[in-house]
């Protein structure tokens, strides 16, 4: 993690390995997506626990995946929703040759407004680093 | 025969609302069904996946080939871990039957397949054999092949979706502007309706109103002929009681006035009964001469009671009449002069002739009596002198005498003859008429 970020451990950023996010709340989420059929179950932790463990302040994140992909996410949705940073689907461990390592998942079933075309590029998977700004 | 029934009045309106909310709900419905179709966006989607796929395809072969060249930078595992993330994406359900519709499950598997070969060389060859682009681009050659084949495919499929998506939202929008000027329609016809009603029920009002008027013409026209009616019977009353009032006055003026001439005839009968053998043809002729004059006394106190009577019973109705005041005043002196014999009665009449509205009988009777009155109080020897005159819009009649006169108390009831009695002698005061 980069940007507007207080604990670092690598230069300026904070660079974390599994076992320092299995540190972090684990939270549960079942919801729908718009590229699987029927509920999924997800396991990880929350983006703002996250980015409050990391006294990470700023007001955009931006999320890259392994393929270069790149969104950019308002800090307000963190916490507005329970978003997910998942590692967890139905109990298996996502992998980068799925949906792996994170998964960037919001809870689409509690808010009506999250099933809006414009929150599915925010679901951002293979996620690998956020830069906060 | 079948008669027609009316039509009820609130049918027309009913329909029309019935319309209104028919064409109300079918725009709602069809503007909900486009907002639905509008949330579907898989196709847009699918372009996506599958053009990351070909991205992520591409990218492998690079890394293959720079490995090969020695850049050991490229990771070539990372990147077919990437492949096989979006192959796996596509081979998820909403995908996977996507590509099915469209015919491209063949190649989606073949892609897949491609994909799995790819694994297996990579993970059962050891060292940097595995990465040998001739054992790998065979099967990346094909994988990418596929994946531009679905590409091309979903592309023209996206492109079709939208004009047909378009085509449905132009239909229904088309039935949703039918439906919306329905909506109008009906709008104004329920305008129409109420503008209608509106004048009905101020023509109506206008109806009511004039009905009431003539209602209330029709109330004050009886309550006028009931008033008259009142009137009618209260004049009755009122004459029944001046009959009433005119027999009890000429009764009480009989009883009074007429005991004295009574007196004198009877008294002079019974002379005369009784000594009628000592009188001389003379003497009777004078006590009958007497006996007479009490009765013309009596007879003109008959006529006196009656006209005085009527006055106070208000039973007499003049009858108005241009007349010349000298002439009653001339009449009335010739006439006293012939039942009297008296030679006291002087008139004088001013220039021009008097003439007056009047009735002639009351006015002749009110003459008399005051004549009568003139000759009677005053002295045998002076004269009563009766003038006529005419002042601006006003005629006069003075009788004057040159006896003691009145009381001024008793002068307002002069003319009245049951006052005669009161009259009271007033040496001090002028006589007048």
């Amino acid at each position: 993690m980069s940007g507007e970020v207080g604990l670092t451990n690598v230069d300026d950023e904070a660079h974390l390995d599994a076992a320092m996010l299995a540190a972090l709340p684990r939270e549960r989420l079942t919801t729908h997506t718009s590229v699987t059929d029927g509920p999924q179950t997800f396991e990880g932790f929350l983006a703002r626990d996250l980015l409050d463990a990391l006294h990470a302040e700023g007001e955009t994140v931006t999320a890259l995946a392994l393929n270069d992909y790149l969104a950019e996410i308002p800090v307000e949705d963190f916490e507005r929703y329970d978003v997910l940073l998942a590692d967890t689907m139905n109990c298996e461990r996502l992998t980068r040759r799925d949906k792996g390592p994170l998964w960037i998942v919001y809870p689409r079933d509690d808010h009506a407004e999250l099933q809006d075309i414009r929150y599915d590029y925010r679901w951002v998977w293979q996620l690998y680093r956020l830069e906060v700004e | 025969m079948t008669r027609l029934r009316a039509v009820p009045p609130y049918a027309v309106p009913s329909l029309v609302i019935v319309a209104l909310t028919a064409f109300l709900a079918f725009a709602l419905v069809r503007l909900f069904q486009v907002e639905q179709a509008m949330r579907v966006n898989v196709d847009e989607n699918m372009l996506w996946v599958v053009t990351q796929a070909q991205v992520a395809s591409h990218r492998l072969d690079q890394a293959v080939n720079r490995r090969a060249l020695g850049n050991s930078a490229e990771d070539p595992e990372l990147r077919l871990d990437i492949l096989s993330s979006r192959l796996t994406l596509m081979d998820d359900g909403p995908q996977r039957r996507y590509l099915a519709a469209e015919g491209l499950e063949p190649r989606l598997d073949e892609a897949l397949d491609r994909m799995q070969a790819l694994r297996e060389i990579i993970t059962a060859t050891p060292g940097e054999a595995r990465f040998d682009p001739e054992r790998l681009t065979p099967h990346l050659d094909a994988l990418m092949a596929s994946l531009n084949r679905i590409a091309n495919q979903v592309m023209m499929a996206e492109w079709e979706s939208t004009g047909s998506r378009l085509d449905t939202y132009r239909n229904s929008l088309e039935k949703v502007i039918a439906a919306i000027v329905g909506i109008g329609l009906s709008g104004a016809i329920l305008v129409m309706l109420l503008v209608t009603a509106l004048r009905q029920r101020r023509a109506a009002q206008r109806g009511l109103m004039a009905h009431r008027d003539r209602l209330e013409e029709e109330v004050e026209r009886h309550i006028y002929r009931y008033r008259q009616a009142a009137e009618a019977l209260a004049q009755a009353l009122d004459r029944e009681r001046g009959v009433s009032e005119f027999y009890r006055s000429f009764a009480a003026m009989v009883s009074h006035q007429f005991r004295t001439p009574l007196a004198v005839i009877d008294s002079g009968l019974q002379r005369l009964l009784r000594r009628h053998h000592q009188f001389t043809p003379e003497q009777r002729s004078e006590r009958y001469t007497r006996l007479r004059e009490a009765v013309a006394q009596m007879t003109r106190l008959v006529e006196s009671s009656l006209t005085a009577a009527r006055l106070d019973g208000k039973q007499v109705e003049p009858s108005m009449g241009r007349h010349s005041l000298s002439g009653i005043v001339d009449h009335l002196c010739r006439l006293q002069s012939e039942a009297t014999g008296t030679r006291r009665l002087q008139t004088e009449h001013g220039t021009p002739e008097p003439w007056a509205w009047c009735d002639r009988a009351l006015t002749e009777q009110v003459l008399a009596n005051l004549v009568n009155n003139a000759l009677k109080y005053s002295p045998e020897d002076r004269p009563v002198r009766i003038t006529t005159a005419r002042e601006g819009d006003r005629v006069i009649c003075q009788v004057t005498d040159f006896g003691p006169g009145f009381l001024p108390k008793s002068s307002r009831s002069c003319s009245n003859a049951s006052s005669a009695a009161a009259m009271r002698r007033a040496p001090t005061v002028p006589a007048w008429g």
